[in-house]
């Protein structure tokens, strides 16, 4: 005795919304194609920017056989492999990756973010716009306008320079040196350098606010790394490092790992026993 | 603040249909639309539950009173007669016993999850509609959900071309 079926079609945009919101992206993307109010619903979504939760990874993979034209995707909650076409100039490199978009270079080294989902590309500023790098070409790029930043660790001196986008010119921060890893959280950077000593850049006002928020550590001869933990800590990884005389020169091996809780707002640093599971 | 075991406080629920179902106050604030309701003192001894009728309205009541915590905070005694992991594999398997029901009442639930403001059930609702939509084809989808493409079709190749991996 099953009731007339009602239309889903029908659901309210919210709780449609809401039900989107859990999906995994190829499936919000196909869900796109079933008809005009979940069009609708899946537009309202991508404008608000608020990004699905709870996606399983993917991996990403570049294949000699599609080669620059496209990308591999595999996709581990459907065991399924996807190709994405890549976009022109063809890319030389891969940089890295943060919130979903690539960093990738061309022949040029210019940068560029490619978001692999939707296909949107972010130009940054050419590179010879940067203090260290000297003009050879010159390349006049469009920007798109959009919140973001971007923060580089360079040589020679480990120092930052970031661009927003829409910037014509990388912006060097020229006042400190030897950083090795950074990380951005609530509308600031945090920088750590090879010491072990946490900065502090606010990049939102017309001049940039700097302040060292944690002193140094220890030795050089380390590395360390900032890294946002999935329950939401930040934490400092100290690497120590050893040198195997046997070994290639320049080769080193990691020894020992100390990992740190930061909190940014008290100014404080914990050493933490272990980082559970 | 909270009122131990002897005398607890009930509430009356009523159905537009004429239904009146009462429940302890504890377990009608699993909904935070109640919740609410029931802090800022705007319930009297009944509430109306506009939009909902009573065949839902009682699954969502039976579904509160699975889900209310047993002792409360207070009750730290209580909780070495069961395992929580094994309490919570119980109500696991109790959820999907629950949302054994056809596609109109699933419909109706999830709305009413929604006005209610009931999380886990929201939750639920949604999963069982997220797996209808990441096991199917489009057609597939469509005919499970009664939902009608009113695309035309040039309409619906530019919405897939735009994406047109997602549909390998």
């Amino acid at each position: 005795m099953e009731a007339p079926a009602p239309d889903w079609s029908g659901l309210p945009a919210d709780i449609l919304i809401s039900i989107f919101q859990l999906l995994q992206c190829p499936d919000l993307l196909r869900s796109a194609a079933v008809c005009t109010f979940w069009q609708k619903a899946y537009s309202t979504l991508r404008r608000s920017g608020v990004c699905p939760s709870r996606q399983t990874p993917c991996l990403l993979y570049c294949t000699e056989a599609a080669g620059a034209k496209a990308l591999g995707m595999y996709s581990l909650s459907e065991r399924k492999d996807y190709s994405m076409p890549l976009p022109e100039p063809p890319i030389s490199n891969w940089i890295g990756s943060s919130h979903g978009w690539l960093v990738t270079m061309d022949e040029k080294s210019d940068l560029m973010l490619l978001n692999p989902i939707t296909g949107d590309k972010i130009a940054l500023p050419p590179v010879t716009t940067m203090e260290h790098v000297k003009p050879v070409l010159n390349d006049d790029g469009v920007l798109e306008e959009c919140k973001c930043i971007v923060m580089l660790i360079h040589q020679p001196y480990w120092q930052l320079s970031f661009a927003k986008v829409g910037d014509a010119r990388w912006n060097w921060l020229q006042m400190h040196s030897f950083y090795a890893d950074c990380i951005y959280h609530d509308g600031c950077f945090y920088a750590v350098t090879e010491e072990g000593a946490i900065d502090m850049y606010n990049l939102d006002g017309p001049s940039v606010i700097h302040r060292r928020i944690l002193p140094d550590m220890v030795d050089m001869v380390q590395r360390y790394y900032i890294v946002q933990a999935p329950w939401g800590d930040f934490l400092q990884i100290y690497k120590k490092r050893g040198w195997d005389p046997e070994r290639p020169v320049g080769e080193t091996y990691a020894t020992a790992f100390e990992v740190y809780k930061v909190d940014f707002v008290e100014q404080k640093r914990v050493k933490m026993a272990g980082i559970g599971d | 603040m909270a009122t131990r075991e002897a005398g607890k406080k009930m509430i009356m629920l009523k159905s537009p249909d004429g239904m009146e179902f009462e429940v302890e106050e504890a377990v009608a604030m699993e909904s935070q639309t109640i919740r609410k309701m029931i802090e800022d003192d705007c319930a009297d001894t009944a509430i109306l539950i506009p939009n909902i009728n009573s065949k839902i309205l009682s699954r969502v009541i039976e579904y509160c009173n699975k889900h209310v915590p047993t002792t409360g905070a207070t009750g730290a005694a209580a909780s070495d007669t069961v395992a929580p992991a094994a309490l919570a594999e119980d109500l696991k398997i109790w959820d999907a016993e629950f949302i054994k029901v056809n596609r109109a009442t699933r419909f109706d639930l999830i709305q009413a999850a929604s006005y209610l403001n009931i999380k886990g059930l929201l939750d639920l609702t949604s999963q069982t509609t997220i797996d209808t939509i990441s096991d199917n084809s489009l057609e597939e989808i469509r005919s499970f959900l009664s939902t009608k493409n009113d695309y035309l079709p040039e309409e619906e190749q530019t919405i897939r071309r735009e994406n047109q991996w997602a549909f390998q």
